[in-house]
């Protein structure tokens, strides 16, 4: 949702942030720890899923 | 070391791929500030108003940081300035939690790390990607253009939720340690400036084993093939380039800065801004995805030109509909063309004046991306104040958007378009 901010990285509102938040924790009903742990999760995910296919292609031609 | 693996997937699918990680985190982190701002006001006595002027200065500053970022992109590679950019941008990030006074955060965030972003833009990284790809340009550009949308998903919520559980400076000081501890490995282990770096060539054609690849190499050959970027500034091409980027800045941030008031002006509840900024935010990660595969077949100028129109008629939907339908209208057409334009004015430009000062002239174009959005945030206020209602402010962006379109459909992108044909160098 708040991606429309990631036209070329400009911070949004600090309102919209806000309303926008609220309908998040209406959504997914976590506490805010359980939601750090969430996100956080998600977002190293993202960069280690990378690594793990470089690993995994360098692997494979070493084996080769 | 990675050896190419020639029977695998393409490298540059990694390069995708590591490019796509940064603009997630970078990007993410980039777009996060708006969440702090309240925790740092309260807590250091500062108005949003102060707040909102570094960042005004800020994006100022990203903006005409980006021709250099650019230009020390040609010299020196993407890898580095990129590499370079994460333990800067990392170390900034760490330093903002010790803000004490205003004159500090100005310095660091609207100045330093203002001009560091462009180490890190979708501008720097479609160059590198634009050196791995020719048929599949459009498509690889905008997949490591989507991690922007997904940063500001899962970046901005992280760093909300890490304010109510610790506080705003430990956060500052996570969000630094990410880039340093997760990015970085990342982009030092997988970014590679070009594909001759692993003996590849571009697109992952396979060498002619009987010729070492110091024998033949891609040449560019092309009308606008440029040596010097000051080349292009006589041509045609890069000032439509400019002049759709520069309504693409006015028409995205007027919006960006003035949607909180504009919703409340016209009654909308929080609740119906927030859903329809999501449906908002789904559309514009859809669009930016469709964009390059549609791209490399019809050519990148039709679908940019396209995207503008898109983007005009849900302006026009958002001042003719009736109520909450304009809103939705918006949402849906508005979205679908937000960050669109950027892998396409990208590829566009890399396509028409080759890559050796690709970087200039695509930090050139979002220079002027940069100043059409602090000049629409201006006269967005402006106009407000001075009619009364933002109708004609954002009927004015929609024209804009109609001669966006024109002069992005005028580009002769077949007649410019460089072509990469293999040569040799010697023997």
């Amino acid at each position: 949702m708040f991606s429309i901010y990631k036209h070329h990285e400009a911070p949004g509102d600090p309102t919209l942030l806000g309303w926008i938040t609220d309908r998040i924790d209406h959504f997914l009903g976590l506490e805010p720890i359980q939601s750090v742990f969430l996100f956080g999760m998600l977002i190293i995910l993202i960069p280690v899923l990378v690594l793990i296919l470089y690993f995994m292609k360098s692997r494979k031609r070493i084996d080769s | 070391m990675y050896k190419p693996d020639s029977k695998g997937i393409y490298y540059g699918w990694l390069i995708v791929a590591a490019s796509f990680s940064i603009t997630v985190i970078g990007g993410g982190i980039g777009g996060s500030l708006g969440v702090f701002a309240l925790p740092m006001s309260e807590d250091l006595g500062w108005s949003r108003t102060l707040i909102s002027s570094a960042v005004a200065v800020g994006i100022l500053i990203s903006g005409f940081s980006q021709v250099f970022c650019g230009h020390i992109n040609d010299i020196i590679g993407a890898r580095r300035l990129i590499i370079l950019g994460i333990i800067f941008l990392g170390i900034i990030t760490i330093l903002l939690s010790f803000t004490f006074n205003y004159l500090y955060f100005l310095v660091l965030f609207g100045i330093i790390r203002s001009a560091l972003l462009g180490s890190q833009s979708i501008t720097t990284i479609g160059v590198l990607i634009a050196r791995w790809f020719r048929q599949k340009r459009a498509t690889a550009i905008s997949i490591a253009s989507s991690g922007g949308s997904v940063g500001g998903l899962l970046i901005v919520p992280f760093s909300t939720y890490l304010i109510i559980v610790m506080d705003w400076r430990l956060t500052w000081v996570i969000l630094g340690l990410i880039m340093l501890v997760v990015l970085l490995p990342t982009a030092y282990l997988i970014l590679k400036n070009d594909p001759s770096d692993l003996g590849l060539q571009l697109d992952g054609q396979e060498i002619d084993e009987s010729r070492s690849t110091e024998e033949v190499v891609y040449t560019e050959k092309g009308p606008l093939v440029v040596t010097q970027w000051r080349e292009a500034i006589r041509s045609y091409p890069i000032w439509q380039l400019l002049g759709g980027y520069f309504v693409c800045g006015f028409t995205t941030l007027i919006m960006s800065f003035h949607f909180v008031p504009y919703a409340i002006e016209s009654g909308f509840s929080p609740t119906t801004a927030a859903m329809a900024f999501g449906v908002l935010s789904v559309m514009n990660t859809f669009g930016v995805l469709i964009v390059g595969p549609i791209a490399d077949k019809l050519g990148n100028k039709n679908i940019l030109g396209t995207v503008y129109a898109i983007r005009g008629i849900g302006y026009a939907l958002l001042l003719l509909l009736p109520g909450q339908y304009g809103l939705w209208a918006f949402a849906i057409f508005g979205g679908i063309s937000w960050i669109a334009s950027v892998p396409l004015t990208t590829s566009l430009t890399t396509n028409i004046y080759g890559l050796k000062k690709s970087g200039t002239l695509t930090g050139l174009v979002f220079m002027s991306h940069q100043i059409g959005g602090s000049i629409g945030i201006q006269f967005g206020g402006v106009m407000r104040d001075l009619t009364g209602s933002y109708f004609v402010p954002f009927f004015i962006a929609g024209l804009m958007l109609v001669f966006a379109s024109l002069i992005s459909l005028s580009i002769q992108e077949s007649r410019y378009s460089s072509t990469n044909i293999l040569a040799k160098t010697t023997g």
